[in-house]
């Protein structure tokens, strides 16, 4: 198990990436069942790495055999193994959400079998992408991971009708830059220690003279992988990708993509650079515009009258809040962060199923729309409730248990950066309560003739949304309420293997 | 599991999912009425005990029941029921879900043991409360609902964090009376005060309770306010800023009920007075204190469900809610205005009824205490509950002159939860001890002395001869009086507005700014080369100066990391 798993978990999206297309131009049913088998496959794998690690240990993987740091290796600790699942699994969902074709009006965004078969391939690509990166303990390989998945999202994302080969240019020219940014960090610090490998890095940066050289190579990494992570204020590219990805897409992008990037974050700054001076100021500076991206995002998102534009700010705010954890670094602070990642990527994710869902057969993506949803599919709004009250942080959900670890880490933290954390983490909720409860309104206690130019079609009400979106939003919504019940793994393997790591890191150095 | 069916709200919950998948088929509220009579069985028993799971890692004591917990949970089932059947005749799923959910939370606050699941289920009340008031349906019920909202959610963000300050705090996970020198004390104190609705945090009862449906209203007059004031016994016994603020609002209530005109928002501003005396008698905090406070929370739930079953009555059989356009209907309802009027008699705290065997302890409690000031204004407050709800209330909507009001004959279900809750009170009133032995401090109190009834007698004498006197000036407008409830619906609505508005017009302008410079900068390039061909369109301004915004954010947080760096060495 230990010896196979890891090579599959990257090989297998990258070659179902490149045969599912080839299947698709001879027969899409097939194709369809391929490809959910193979997201299948690929969440076993995660799922038994996870247990393989949360047993046994964390696994060292040598790619070809090639032992680091001369080659490249893949690690899977509790961290990485627990962000593993939530990629594999979310694209599970958003695989079953893909069969989602024409919407009401007969327009079909994925109406060619090739067409599928290709959005699926690009699907799958970006799996393999964003495994490679949680994976990785190279630094130069999560650079080409990041290109891959990169270049898969903007495929995704350029798919959407309208604006959205505008939104996924946006996004390049962001990601190309961000890219870009975190490569002329590696090259800096491959020119001052020799080596790329991570364990390799950390063991000898404790020695390198700390010189403009290194403060260079810090930021540009931090610079480039906070774009990714949509952290404030570099968090431009993030609203329109969002809303204009088309729905099943959408689902997947904006519950792991920027939390991937995150996670990255984590691993260079919060593990392997730590010990640097300039890694130090960064995580501090990092914890203060994750208050400010908190603070902002929600207020955007107060302002917004879009639904899916809504969510977009809110992901922002979420990021904010995942960042002042990593910023943080205590063991409870990466447990909220991680935590968070994993209830915000659930929630969002259903949601963003949901709202896509409703826009493309509702005719409009205004608040005013949802009136009367609620008494037409209850169980769809219902899940769609569970997911908001996990974003506004009302127990038993996720959401809740994520802040109160965040809030617990601040409050562990103190300082000014700790109480400003604090403060920001509960006006989040405040005004998430603002901000969802408006819809939520519409939805359940608003009649359905309100919404204009309804009541005129003499056509019935169809259902809300087709089965594959509504099942993705109604199982997201069971896991939601699941995560925040069983939430031991935060405790028992991610914390002991941060700790561990920490430790393990700290001794190396002199 | 066997456990899980000791836990009344269980039965309530169980009957939501009932409703929920019958929604279409059945009317709730048999489901209701039958779930919470499981519920009030599992509590008559009185059980005391602790269940707890861990959760998360969190160690959640859901059922811990004491005896202060188990009567307000009693009280809590009972006057749940009295709503079910009150209301069978009219409420739809929706409503009958929110309610269930909204007893169910009530009932699982009061026997929560520890802070993470008294949270829960405070904030399911809030929200389950929220839903209720929404059932209204009407556009008045939105925007109250809205205003309800903020003010709940200001609330809850207050208790969240003054919980999560607390056991960050290494403070005690089980509930437990908080030390008074730290933040989480005045965080905690805040959230309670908000739902206790103590002015000038009460605007929101006001404004809200008046326009739930009928039958909602008789729900939200039970729980969240005595919630509130189960918190307030449990976590801050004998705060002593609460007793002048406990006896300013039971004065502050009576005078805004004096002059209302809506029949609902008048009982409205009778839980906030009614409140106040519970308020200070925590605050008091003596044995016979804290037993005056649960006691009259237990007296009061029953009066006042009866109050707005009565007030509802009329607003049923009518469809008219204002003093000034009711009036010469109690013809046609003479057993729902006797039962009304035994509310009325209740609240005043009359002898015989079970206001009076509460009420009067409190009274003498901050008499013992020697608290003169205190006991004046509740003695004070007393006359003005008589005088708006025993006296002008009744004589405007009931009696008086006849205005030609059409009354709808009203159902017995309705009927007969009034019944039942005018037998309740009449009961407690008769046979005190009933309420005693169930109550949690070790104080006794005899509440039928000779002083005490002529006393109650004579002010209750006096205060029908004033408003007969004084029944002209006192008949009401029609108008609404704007109370704190103004701060929030005009500046802060506006500001509100105005901050949304300007951050929805910061994006255009950064981005028309940030392409005005490209463009500037474009042009300027241009005419040096005095090459064109590039593309006009806004778009590629957008993209060229996010490339710069990152470039420029890089280069800034390199230059800035080298200099903190720098400074650091230095020093």
């Amino acid at each position: 198990m230990r010896d196979v798993l890891p090579g599959l978990l990257v090989a297998l999206p990258l070659l179902g990436a490149a045969l599912i297309p080839l299947l698709a131009a001879l027969s899409r049913r097939p194709t369809r069942a391929a490809a959910l088998a193979l997201h299948a496959a690929i969440l076993a794998a995660a799922l038994g790495l996870f247990g393989s690690a949360a047993a046994d240990g964390p696994i060292r993987y040598a790619v070809g055999g090639w032992p680091g740091p001369w080659g490249i290796e893949l690690w899977f600790d509790g961290l990485s193994t627990l962000i593993a699942v939530l990629v594999a699994g979310m694209a599970c969902f958003a695989s079953f959400a893909q069969t989602f074709g024409a919407d009401r009006n007969g327009a079909a965004p994925a109406s060619t079998p090739l067409r599928e078969g290709l959005l699926r391939g690009a699907l799958l690509l970006l799996v393999g992408g964003l495994l490679g990166i949680v994976a990785t303990r190279d630094v130069f390989n999560l650079f080409v991971f990041l290109e891959i998945s990169s270049l898969a999202a903007y495929t995704l994302v350029a798919s959407g009708e309208g604006r959205g080969a505008v939104a996924a240019f946006r996004y390049l020219l962001a990601g190309t830059a961000a890219g870009s940014l975190y490569l002329f960090g590696v090259g800096f610090l491959y020119a001052l220690t020799g080596t790329l490998n991570m364990d390799d890095l950390a063991a000898r940066l404790p020695s390198v003279e700390a010189d403009a050289a290194l403060t260079v190579a810090v930021v540009l990494i931090a610079v480039g992988l906070s774009i990714k992570a949509a952290l404030f204020p570099l968090h431009g590219w993030l609203p329109d990708t969002y809303v204009y990805t088309p729905t099943p897409a959408a689902g997947f992008i904006a519950a792991v993509m920027a939390k991937v990037s995150a996670y990255a974050l984590l691993r260079l700054l919060g593990e392997v650079l730590a010990g640097t001076e300039a890694g130090a100021v960064v995580l501090e500076v990092m914890i203060w515009l994750g208050v400010a991206g908190v603070v902002a995002g929600g207020a955007l998102a107060v302002a917004q009258r879009a639904v899916t534009r809504m969510l977009a700010w809110s992901s922002i705010s979420a990021m904010g809040m995942i960042l002042i954890g990593v910023g943080m670094g205590s063991a409870l602070a990466i447990t909220g962060a991680l935590f968070h990642m994993a209830a915000h990527a659930l929630a969002k994710g259903c949601l963003f199923f949901g709202a896509g869902g409703i826009r493309s057969f509702e005719d409009g993506d205004e608040v005013g729309r949802w009136a009367g949803l609620g008494s037409r599919a209850p169980w769809t709004l219902a899940a769609l409730t569970v997911a908001a009250l996990s974003m506004i942080g009302i127990p038993p959900t996720a959401g809740f248990f994520s802040k109160y670890y965040l809030l617990s880490a601040s409050v562990e933290a103190g300082g000014p950066a700790g109480i400003a954390a604090f403060a920001a983490i509960i006006l989040s909720s405040l005004l998430a309560t603002v901000y969802f409860l408006r819809v939520l309104e519409a939805a359940w206690f608003r009649a359905p003739a309100e919404a204009p130019d309804r009541a005129a079609s003499a056509e019935p009400p169809g259902p809300v949304l087709p089965l594959p979106l509504a099942a993705p939003v109604v199982g997201l919504a069971v896991l939601v309420l699941l995560t925040g019940i069983f939430a031991h793994p935060f405790e028992r393997h991610v914390l002991p293997d941060w700790e561990s790591g920490a430790a393990r890191i700290a001794a190396e150095a002199p | 599991m066997s456990a899980l069916f000791l836990h009344p709200a269980f039965w309530l919950f169980a009957g939501v999912l009932v409703v929920f998948a019958n929604r279409r088929r059945m009317p709730g509220v048999p489901v209701g009425v039958i779930v919470a009579l499981g519920a009030l069985l599992a509590l008559v028993r009185g059980v005391e005990g602790t269940l707890e799971t861990t959760v998360a890692g969190f160690r959640l004591v859901w059922f811990h029941a004491d005896r202060l917990s188990l009567l307000f949970a009693l009280v809590f089932a009972i006057v749940a029921l009295l709503g079910f059947l009150y209301g069978s005749h009219r409420m739809r799923a929706g409503e009958t879900v929110a309610a269930l959910l909204y007893a169910g939370s009530a009932i699982a606050t009061a026997l929560a043991g520890d802070w993470i699941t008294f949270f829960v289920f405070w904030e399911a009340m809030a929200l389950s409360s929220l839903a209720l008031i929404w059932q209204g349906g009407t556009a008045g019920a939105r925007r109250a609902g809205m205003r309800y909202l903020l003010v709940h959610a200001t609330g809850g963000a207050l208790l969240f964090a003054g919980i999560a300050l607390h056991l960050a705090g290494g403070g005690e996970t089980s509930l437990g009376a908080l030390a008074s020198d730290a933040p989480p004390f005045w965080l905690i104190l805040g959230a309670v005060a908000i739902n206790a609705a103590i002015p000038p945090l009460h605007a929101w009862l006001t404004d809200a309770y008046p326009e739930a449906s009928t039958s909602g209203s008789v729900f939200l007059s039970a729980f969240t306010t005595k919630t509130a004031v189960y918190a307030l016994l449990r976590l801050f016994p004998g705060t002593e800023i609460l007793v002048p603020l406990g006896a300013a609002m039971a004065l502050y209530g009576v005078v805004f009920a004096v002059i209302e005109n809506d029949i609902r928002r008048l009982l409205g501003y009778h839980i906030v007075s009614q409140v106040g005396y519970m308020v200070a008698a925590v605050g008091i905090g003596t044995p016979l204190a804290l037993n005056g406070a649960a006691s009259h929370a237990f007296s009061h739930i029953l009066y006042k469900a009866l109050l707005f079953m009565g007030a509802g009555a009329a607003i049923e059989a009518t469809g008219l809610r204002r003093l000034s356009d009711l009036g010469g209907i109690s013809r046609q309802m003479r057993f729902a205005v006797a039962m009304y009027a035994v509310g009325a008699l209740s609240i005043s705290g009359a002898p015989l009824f079970n206001g009076f065997i509460s009420k009067s302890m409190i009274v003498s409690a901050a008499g013992e205490e020697h608290l003169l000031w205190t006991e004046l204004l509740l003695v004070l407050a007393a006359v003005g509950t008589f005088l708006s709800v025993g006296l002008k209330l009744p004589w405007f909507a009931f009696f008086g002159e006849r205005r030609g009001v059409a009354v709808r004959p009203l159902p017995t279900n309705l009927l007969a939860a009034m019944g039942i809750g005018g037998g309740l009170c009449l009961l407690y009133g008769l046979f005190p001890h009933l309420l005693y032995s169930r109550l949690p401090y070790l104080a006794t109190y005899a509440p039928y002395t000779l002083d005490h009834v002529v006393s109650t007698a004579q002010l209750l004498l006096a205060t029908g001869f004033v408003f007969y006197l004084a029944r002209k000036t006192l008949t009401p407008s029609p108008g609404l009086a704007l109370d704190t409830d103004w701060l929030y619906r005009i500046p802060l609505a506006r500001a509100v507005a105005a901050v949304t508005g300007a951050l929805g017009t910061v994006g255009p302008v950064v981005s028309t700014l940030r392409g005005e410079a490209v463009t500037r900068l474009d042009t300027a390039a241009r005419r040096l080369a005095a090459s064109g061909a590039l593309p006009r369109r806004r778009e590629s301004f957008a993209f060229r100066a996010s490339i710069g915004w990152t470039v420029l954010f890089a280069a800034v947080a390199v230059v800035i990391t080298w200099i903190v760096v720098w400074l650091r060495n230095l020093g």
